[in-house]
């Protein structure tokens, strides 16, 4: 399961059917002790309603249209995790309660 | 099937139904050769209540849904089993009991 | 999925039964400041891309049988959108128009 940070969206119109009413993020990967980002993005349909900033966990390939929701969209990565908190090693390395400044680009 | 290491979790309340009940683990790969820790940590879905430190199997792809809590679930990499020993070419490599042996 | 441009087209008269009538396209992928990144790859149109286009590149099998609406179909990569534009980190960009 990937970690990573939802920084943006993707518009598109003419689209095949099968992705007809998908919301398409960016989500780009996150080194998981450190929350930095790595140099690499994917695009993700969202399954559960996360927003800009928000860490999630996405599934990828045909582990990406399991649920009732997903499962006739062409989905190759999605995003079904929005995270709370990680521990690691007994230390808080996350927590969304006390994050500030999630998107450092909206200033 | 590969090894890695437990070492920590990930909370999340917000989530897909189908990922309702599930526990997901972080943990890190696991040299064979040395048994040491070596690569990114990742999130996996417990199956088997593995915890902190442990030494565990796991799974990914669809072969991470071939199990009763995972089938049909959202996932891509599951914690299968708990590892006791590891033994190659004859000569045991990590005992859970007894913590590692070179 | 990811950003990709198309590079070319792609003609082929001997080939695999079920592809007769799709469109096989040249893309490649862009990193999100639109630099192209990787190797070239061949990709199934079901969007009804052109040259130049950005598109959304689907790199999954199981997917590619469900965006060009065949169970059995053979293939991994797909054009599956063209984007009309994407917005990262507060920058919007436009892709066409």
């Amino acid at each position: 399961m990937l970690v990573g940070r939802v920084t943006g969206n993707v518009v598109s119109t003419n689209k095949a059917p099968s992705l007809e009413g998908a919301k398409l993020l960016i989500v780009q990967p996150v080194e998981l002790d450190t929350l930095v980002m790595k140099d690499d993005y994917i695009i993700c349909v969202d399954d559960v309603g996360a927003g800009e900033g928000d860490l999630v966990v996405c599934a990828y390939g045909s582990s990406a249209r399991q649920t009732p929701t997903s499962k006739n969209v062409a989905s190759d990565f999605s995003i079904y995790a929005i995270l709370d908190s990680i521990d690691i090693r007994g230390a808080r390395t996350y927590d969304k309660a006390k994050e500030k400044n999630a998107c450092s680009w909206q200033g | 099937m590969q090894l890695a290491r437990v070492i920590g979790s990930v909370v999340s309340t917000r989530k897909s139904q189908n990922l309702e009940g599930l526990k997901l683990l972080v943990a890190v790969p696991i040299d064979m050769d040395t048994m040491q820790e070596k690569g990114a940590p990742f999130v996996t879905v417990d199956t088997v209540g593995a915890g902190e430190g442990e030494i565990v199997m796991w799974a990914g792809g669809s072969s991470s849904r071939q199990t009763e809590q995972t089938s049909g679930k959202p996932v891509d990499s599951s914690i299968i089993g708990i590892v006791d020993f590891v033994d190659i070419l004859g000569k045991r490599r990590y005992d859970k009991g007894a913590g590692e042996v070179r | 999925m990811k950003l990709a441009r198309v590079t070319g087209t792609v003609v082929s008269t001997v080939k695999y039964d079920k592809y007769r009538g799709m469109k096989l396209l040249k893309v490649r992928h862009l990193d999100l400041e639109m630099n192209e990144t990787g190797e070239e790859l061949i990709a199934l149109d079901a969007a009804n891309a052109g040259m130049g286009d950005i598109v959304l590149v689907n790199n999954d099998g199981g997917a590619a049988q469900m965006v060009m609406g065949d169970k059995t179909l053979i293939a991994s990569v797909t054009v599956c959108g063209v984007i009309d534009s994407f917005t990262c980190q507060g920058k919007t960009t436009r892709c066409h128009g």
